[in-house]
């Protein structure tokens, strides 16, 4: 019984094996684009570590003085509410423009556009209720 | 293709790791203080999970409407391009994987949220 289930599933070795032609294979060769993501996902990753790793330090050190620890608190940008606004303005266009263009050609044709707005309305509402939320904490702060 | 995702797993890997260890060095800490460790704060709040669970139902919603064109144009014995499956699976992976982690911080803040009423209610009411 044991030997038929491990039949089925290739060892450890087999898999980095099958792994290693994969990546070897003239379709999967890598070029500068494939590079440059890599490189900057792994600068993401190093400077992520980083970062959490002097913030602990830091926790650590004020633990170990008794004193106590910052309340970490949202401090909404200016430069994310513009994106937020963008965003959701852009989103209602779209939605807007897939309805005039649904009303123009009719709902026999015109249909299947619906969808648009049905999936982009709901994202909209959440973003309009994220920037007031944003607005209302960033009048409380000032 | 292949050794981008390895790479992204690679770091996903490794920031896990770093966080259960930070975790554990807290808890210890804590544990010397003769303290009981905070529950951390959830990461994503409760509107940008609400959005979370939003955009990765759009995005699943997009890579079936995909597949379902796909299997359309195979029904009809037209030639398909098999790249587009890459997408698509691309598409369905991160709409269910954004589902399930807001349904997760959803979860989270509720919690959070709980045991701040209730902490707050005993600090109102103390015995």
């Amino acid at each position: 019984m044991l030997d038929s289930i491990k039949r089925k599933f290739l060892s450890l070795k087999e898999n980095i094996i099958i792994l290693s032609l994969i990546i070897t294979r003239k379709e999967n060769a890598l070029n500068s684009s494939d590079l440059t993501v890599i490189f900057c996902i792994l600068m993401y990753g190093a400077f992520q570590y980083w970062r959490r790793e002097t913030e602990h330090r830091h926790t650590i050190i004020r633990l170990r003085k008794g004193l106590e620890l910052p309340q970490q608190e949202r401090k909404p940008e200016v430069y994310r509410l513009w994106t937020t606004g963008f965003v959701a303005f852009i989103l209602l266009a779209c939605s807007l423009g897939a309805l005039v263009f649904v009303l123009r050609l009719g709902i026999r044709h015109g249909g299947p556009y619906l969808m648009f707005p049905l999936m982009f309305f709901p994202i909209f509402i959440m973003l309009v209720l994220m920037l007031i939320r944003d607005i209302k904490m960033r009048r409380q702060r000032q | 293709m292949i050794i981008i995702y390895i790479s992204a797993v690679f770091i996903a890997i490794l920031l896990k790791h770093q966080e259960r260890k930070h975790h554990l060095e807290l808890t210890f800490e804590y544990e010397l203080l003769g303290k009981r460790m905070p529950m951390p704060k959830p990461k994503i709040p409760k509107l940008e999970s609400w959005l979370n669970v939003l955009l990765g139902i759009f995005l699943t919603l997009l890579g079936t409407l995909f597949l379902v064109i796909e299997f359309i144009v195979l029904r009809h014995k037209l030639p398909v391009d098999r790249e587009q499956f890459k997408f698509i699976a691309v598409f369905l992976a991160t709409g269910i994987t954004m589902v399930i982690l807001g349904i997760q911080s959803l979860q989270r803040n509720r919690q959070f949220a709980k045991i701040n009423s209730a902490q707050t209610t005993d600090k109102r009411n103390p015995k």
